[in-house]
């Protein structure tokens, strides 16, 4: 098993949903091929530094993970055939940066347990908002 | 005449201190490892046009010079930095 970070650049025009689905696809091929998922960081729309596929601006998404190398192909092969992503970086980590890593995983999951109380009135408001049903296969197109 | 020289030298001074005084900011705040994510920092080590600056003008040593360089260019694969600014 490997530590690697990824990074992803989704068509800024695409909407809440679409990023949604996008997340959990790129979620999914990673936890199918024996990845584990340790931190999702949405970084939201930017403007890019230089113009890639005649686009200003994009969706950043950071994703990190710990999977076998076999997971990186199958991830790639992913975004190859999807439209929405034009740009993605995958980088395999360092000895200090696992480190780092671990450690500030550890630090946010005492930070997430301390604000649990807090955030939970905005996960329930927010739920409302998601709508089970229409999420087909978009992505894929 | 006299004044002048006293003027040179300390102006000559001034100069030798201040490259005396170049040291590695990665060894001084002893960083783990160079983000690429991290455009502030990267942003100290290029030209306004998006060159990497020399060592020899910022005073990183070779070895954070090479995980700069590393980084700087993962930044410009996923458009944090410009591969060059007009
Ligand atoms: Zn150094």
């Amino acid at each position: 098993m490997n530590y690697y970070e990824n990074i992803v650049i989704l068509n800024a025009a695409l909407d809440d949903e679409g990023v949604d689905i996008a997340e959990r696809k790129i979620t999914e091929t990673i936890e199918k091929s024996a990845g584990q998922m340790l931190n999702v960081e949405r970084w939201g729309r930017r403007k890019l530094a230089y113009i890639i596929n005649k686009q200003e601006k994009g969706y950043y998404i950071l994703f990190v993970f710990k999977a076998p190398s076999g997971t990186i192909k199958s991830l790639e092969n992913f975004f190859k055939v999807n439209d929405n992503i034009f740009k993605f970086m995958v980088i395999k980590l360092g000895k200090k940066e696992i480190k780092a890593l671990e450690k500030s995983l550890e630090t946010s999951k005492s930070a997430s347990a301390a604000s649990k109380v807090e955030s939970e009135n905005v996960v329930s408001e927010s739920a409302e908002e998601i709508v089970p049903e229409n999420t087909p296969k978009e992505v894929n197109s | 005449m006299a004044q002048m020289k006293t003027t040179m030298q300390t102006d000559n001074m001034k100069f030798k201190r201040f490259t005396r005084k170049k040291f590695c900011r990665f060894c001084a705040d002893k960083t783990d490892f160079i983000d690429y994510k991290d455009v502030k920092t990267l942003k100290g080590y290029i030209t306004e046009r998006g060159k990497v600056l020399p060592s020899r003008m910022t005073g990183t040593c070779a070895k954070h010079q090479r995980e700069l360089t590393t980084a700087i260019k993962r930044a410009r694969n996923i458009a944090i930095l410009s591969f060059m600014e007009k």
